[in-house]
């Protein structure tokens, strides 16, 4: 039986989100290519680690309605950035962060990214590739619902029913309701940056942006790295909240029975 | 001769044959058959609660642990689950409890070829099975889902975790780092659709149990059923978003 202490310190560990095995991260010397040129879906399957120094970042002037634009003007992330209270990311604000690994599952019937930012949120999207429509006006969802099809090598995913507390960015660039996340990914090789999946986002929301928004992210090949359960807002609060008030209650309980507190 | 001679003299002869022959082992493994076509296991399953094992009334602690364990209940008495219990407050499950647990949310195995992954609809945890993996390193960081290795023995996948996250003397599930859960994966006939998924559990923890713990589960396929997003802490968000108070005591 480990002390709690013990326990409380490898938890504080956990806090290191992910070691990579750097010679996994190799560059490879092929020219630039495209994979599934040969007509097969490419294999995206795997970790990938997004690379912030490509992520395009969004213009200057961003087009936004009115209504969205006092949004974000008066945004205060304390009380309106759902993570302050242990909520998910949510889509697309889990494919746009530059801080966790992405792990992609694929099967030919689903695809599945994966994006574990804190303990209790493994944020897991599913991607049907079956060829079924979207659902008109499926339930609000952090995630979505996503419909995902093959354009050659490039995977087209369509996501909707995206709940509207959810921000875009943690700067507090918000959504609507009406959210259709389109995304394009493919796999790059190059001899500067090696195997990349590469990532063109576009928001589609006339209630929010009077155009769409267009953004990319870079994700590295790491088939090394190896993934880590971080602790996470969840766990950090139960020990605040439980083991907290227990100490402070044993130790009144101790001066109520004349006992020296250290 | 005989028949009984006859008999005798060729069984002599068989197994002067077999001691003879080089190319066979002298002590045989038990033997897997590799060309057995091995299932799989993807798709969306259910506990089957009335066919499922449990775990046993009393369980085999060490004194250590026992001792620790009344410890613990003195020191913290009362316990207020409302408010002590880590899962109510959306600490998700362990090793091997994660297995164990026979809850209403489904879970949906993905195979691939290299790893294949358990997603939880309860917490939204996720288990991932390195398929004829190197060993894990000593070096492994704990986590609540721990680290596995899978190998295929014909038609049954062998699991082992280990550097699961210890729970302490006060948890319901107490576990050491020296906890390792194996579990067989196995397919069987029978429940509503003929065939059903088994986990046959060995939970080998030595610092907390005198002897093995072994737990049959039985999972039924969840037709029509889909792994949902579970967020236990929403209500929290909803109400700081409705700007009411809680409505939840322990909260």
């Amino acid at each position: 039986m480990v002390a709690r202490q013990d326990i409380l310190m490898s938890r504080g560990w956990l806090v290191i989100a992910l070691l990579i095995a750097l010679s996994g991260c190799g560059k490879t010397s092929a020219p630039v290519s495209n994979e599934g040129a040969d007509g097969k879906p490419p294999d995206m399957a795997g970790v990938w680690l997004p690379d912030a120094s490509r992520s395009e970042p969004w213009p200057a002037q961003l087009p936004l309605t009115p209504t969205a634009r006092s949004a974000l003007e008066s945004f205060d992330p304390a009380q309106q950035d759902p993570t302050t209270y242990c909520m998910p990311l949510g889509t697309p604000r889990n494919m746009l962060q530059t801080e966790y690994p992405l792990e992609v599952v694929q099967t030919p019937g689903q695809l599945l990214f994966v994006v574990q930012p804190s303990l209790a949120n493994a944020e897991v999207r599913r991607v049907r590739l079956d060829g079924s429509a979207l659902p008109q006006a499926p339930e609000a969802s952090w995630f979505g619902t996503s419909r995902g099809r093959w354009e050659g090598a490039t995977l087209v995913v369509e996501t909707i029913g995206l709940r509207p507390d959810a921000l875009i960015s943690g700067n507090g660039l918000r959504h609507s309701d009406e959210l259709r996340v389109i995304e394009r990914l493919s796999i790059v090789n190059d001899a500067a940056h090696g195997r990349t999946l590469v990532e063109e986002i576009e928001l589609r929301d006339p209630k929010a942006y009077e155009q769409s928004l267009k953004t990319k992210r870079y994700f590295s090949w790491a088939p090394q790295a190896q993934l880590r359960e971080p602790a996470g807002c969840i766990e950090l609060e139960w020990i605040d909240k439980t083991w907290r008030q227990r100490l402070e209650e044993h130790a009144g309980a101790d001066r109520k029975a004349g006992k020296k507190s250290k | 001769m005989t028949a009984m001679t006859r008999c005798a003299v060729l069984a002599c002869a068989l197994l002067a044959t077999l001691v003879s022959d080089p190319s066979r082992p002298v002590h045989a493994a038990p033997r897997v058959d590799d060309s057995a076509p091995r299932p799989d296991f993807s798709g969306v399953w259910l506990p089957n609660s009335k066919e499922s094992g449990r775990w046993p009334q009393q369980r085999p602690f060490t004194p250590e642990t026992a001792k620790l364990q009344m410890q613990w209940t003195k020191d913290t008495a009362p316990i207020d689950f409302t408010r002590d219990d880590d899962h109510t407050s959306c600490l998700p499950y362990t090793l091997p409890y994660l297995a164990t647990t026979i809850t209403q949310y489904p879970f949906e195995i993905v195979s691939t070829p290299r790893r294949v992954y358990f997603f939880t609809e309860v917490y939204g945890q996720v288990r991932r099975i390195d398929i004829d993996a190197p060993a894990v390193s000593p070096e492994q960081l704990p986590s609540r889902v721990g680290t596995s290795r899978g190998h295929w023995e014909g038609s049954q996948l062998v699991v082992e975790t280990t550097h699961i996250l210890p729970e302490n003397e006060g948890s319901r599930f107490p576990s050491s780092p020296a906890l390792k859960v194996i579990e067989r994966f196995s397919f069987v006939q029978g429940g509503e659709f003929g065939k059903q998924l088994v986990d046959e559990i060995t939970i080998r923890d030595p610092l907390v149990y005198q002897q093995p713990i072994t737990i049959r589960m039985v999972y039924k396929p969840a037709r029509g059923i889909s792994v949902d997003e579970y967020i236990c802490n929403q209500d929290i968000w909803d109400q700081h978003l409705d700007g009411s108070t809680s409505k939840i005591p322990w909260r």
